[in-house]
């Protein structure tokens, strides 16, 4: 059984296990991160700067039919961010591109991302805030919420869009 | 689908080959494989060799604050997509481009859309108006640095030392 490429977000604040969450599930040989500064985290895995995926050093034809983890979204990843990357996302299926976005709080996911996420993996966090978009998931969002937040560290949630 | 569940299902395989991307994001580096930064740094006003694709970045960006703007009818900040390095730089030759459109720029909050219907063909025009702006600017430098150098014994307008 097949299935078609995903939008999955990963929420948390600093510290709260979502680096180490994608390490232990995704496999080295079919992943490639995107950061925004060269760093010690992802140690074997395929690294890509930011710069170079929106200048066009690393095009998207090279991220078809991989795990594309966007880490630090928080930083580069909004409502008004480049169309490059806009496509990227929304088009990610026809690339058979798994897209896991790391963000550090339900509040800064834009509102796009909304309308096109599978599974939310849920962290630690700052109180997630109802918005026009988030509406018909916030009363869950909030449920796994309050869990976390009484939970030991690295606990996390999972929730799954209608979509 | 549960996390776990999605990274033991097998995605489907797709044929990336078959996948046409229009002209504007088939964006490659140059010949030699850099797209025009030295060390990992921008070229500065003084380099007017600008990388095609450091301003077709440079324009997507531009225009897409201007098209946000104009569609929400809201006073943009160029700063919200451009760095300020860049803002700075895009400034002084994005007047000059915008005002053929009746556009005026407030030099506190930044831009003030006026006019609709500036396409990303026009400010292209943005990487000649800067080549422009440097090359006078380089020019003016050098004319400076000539009047300093030079001695005042050895400048022409004075009379000869016998």
């Amino acid at each position: 059984m097949q299935r078609d490429a995903k939008i999955i977000l990963i929420v948390g604040g600093r510290g709260s296990g979502k680096t180490f969450f994608l390490e232990q599930r995704l496999s080295k040989d079919n992943t490639i991160v995107v950061e925004l500064i060269k760093t010690t985290r992802w140690a074997g895995y395929e690294k890509v700067f930011f710069d170079d995926l929106l200048t066009g050093k690393v095009t998207m034809k090279q991220l078809g039919n991989k795990n594309v983890v966007f880490e630090d979204a928080t930083s580069y990843i909004s409502s008004n961010m480049s169309n490059y990357l806009r496509r990227l996302i929304t088009n990610s299926k026809q690339f058979g591109c798994d897209v896991w976005l790391v963000f550090h709080s339900v509040n800064v996911v834009p509102v796009f991302l909304w309308y096109m996420w599978n599974n939310l993996v849920l962290f630690k966090c700052a109180k997630p805030r109802e918005t026009a978009q988030n509406a018909d998931y916030i009363d869950e969002i909030l449920q796994k919420w309050k869990k976390c937040q009484i939970a030991p560290p690295y606990h996390f949630e999972q929730i799954e869009s209608q979509l | 689908m549960n996390i776990d569940e999605i990274i033991n299902t097998p995605r489907r395989v797709v044929n990336v080959d078959e996948i046409q991307l229009p002209e504007s994001m088939e964006i490659t580096p140059n010949e030699n494989g850099d797209n025009g930064k030295e060390n990992g740094e921008k070229t500065d006003g003084e380099n007017v060799q600008m990388s095609l694709v450091e301003v077709a970045n440079m324009a997507i960006a531009a225009y897409n604050v201007i098209q946000t703007a104009i569609y929400k009818r809201i006073e943009p900040r160029f700063d919200a997509s451009l760095t300020p390095d860049e803002c700075k730089a895009i400034e002084p030759p994005l007047r000059a481009v915008l005002a053929q459109y009746n556009v005026q720029m407030s030099p506190i909050t930044g831009l003030i859309v006026v006019v609709a219907g500036i396409n990303v063909g026009k400010i292209m025009q943005i990487k000649m108006l800067r080549a422009e702006f440097a090359k006078k600017e380089k020019e003016e430098k050098k004319k400076e640095e000539e009047k300093k150098e030079k001695p005042f014994f050895m400048n022409d307008e004075t009379t000869k030392i016998n």
